[in-house]
């Protein structure tokens, strides 16, 4: 069996099964090492859902302006994050039939993932909602996919 | 040197904490490099695949390329990572060995009330997306292009949950 925990003063390191930690292995054989800058570590992941009611018709439009809040422990500092929302649909992207089930692999067509913008702060994301059109400015976008996200213990 | 490493109480905390590389663990406004209260990214599985090409030629020439992948269920749907990167050395516009992220609403801009296609690049769509909690599809389109180029589709599935 390896030794795979390495604790010296200013270093800790530990290595892949089967690997000796040591501070020439290589980062790619190890599990963690003290002087890296990131280790993995994160202070939140999922899904949040889109609370707002939609309109009859489309679940991706509603009538409320209210932001999206997702809450999440705070860490002392404000944190990276990452959101992308998912169009639960399989449709063929409007215009574009060509990248339909009927072509490229078969299954679905094409969803939607698209990066989410939004503000992070210590403990809350907020994410404003945009006026779906200018014809219907009561109306907003909905994230009928809900908003994936992960907050990185990075700050 | 600052102290970096606290195995037990931190601020009331019990946990193992270590700190970046010249920060001081006890320092309450900064982030760890290692921090017992929170979860850490786990990887399920990762790769790159040389997605398979098609060329449409309709009222207008365009590749469309794809990729499927099957992996181990977990039981649950995980958070999933990809990009594309362009092999060749001139793919029409887009750089070799250069790495691009989803554009679900094509390379476009905003004109009006809606979001229309004229398209700033060859490089039109391209998502990746969770068909079950089995296999991760990709696929993407290059406008006024054939299905000839190689392009590889290089994806992350994690293990938290999503």
């Amino acid at each position: 069996m390896s030794k795979r925990v390495l604790v010296t003063p200013g270093r800790i390191i530990i290595s892949r099964p089967g690997f000796v930690a040591g501070p020439s292995l290589d980062d790619g054989d190890k599990v963690f090492d003290s002087n890296w800058d990131f280790s993995g570590a994160i202070i939140a992941a999922g899904t949040a859902p889109d609370p707002s009611t939609p309109i009859t018709g489309s679940e991706y439009t509603t009538l409320s302006s209210a932001d999206i809040v997702i809450n999440f422990p705070d860490p002392g500092y404000v944190p990276a994050a990452y959101m992308m929302t998912e169009d639960p649909r399989s449709i063929d992207v409007v215009g574009h039939s060509i990248l339909s089930s009927a072509i490229g692999g078969g299954g679905s067509g094409f969803r939607k993932l698209s990066p989410v913008q939004g503000t992070v702060g210590r403990g809350q994301i907020v994410i404003n909602r945009w006026v779906f059109d200018e014809y219907t400015p009561d109306r907003y976008s909905r994230f009928h996919g809900g908003i994936h996200f992960i907050i990185f213990a990075i700050g | 040197m600052p102290k970096r490493l606290i195995i037990g109480d931190r601020q009331g905390q019990s946990g193992i904490y270590i700190s970046h590389p010249g920060s001081d663990v006890d320092s309450n406004d900064q982030s760890l490099l290692l921090d017992s209260r929170y979860d850490m990214l786990r990887i399920h599985a990762t790769g790159t695949v040389r997605m398979s090409g098609y060329t449409y030629s309709g009222t207008k020439t365009v590749g469309i390329y794809w990729a499927t992948i099957t992996f181990p269920n977990l039981g649950y749907t995980p958070w999933v990572w990809g990009s594309c990167v362009f092999r060749n050395a001139e793919a029409h516009d887009l750089p070799q060995n250069s790495a691009y992220y989803p554009q679900p609403w094509g390379i476009s801009t905003r004109s009006g009330t809606r979001w229309t296609d004229f398209p700033a690049s060859k490089l039109t769509y391209f998502g990746y997306w969770l068909e079950n909690n089995t296999t991760l599809r990709a696929k993407l389109s290059l406008d006024g292009a054939g299905g000839g180029f190689y392009i590889d589709f290089q994806y992350i599935i994690f293990e938290n949950k999503r």
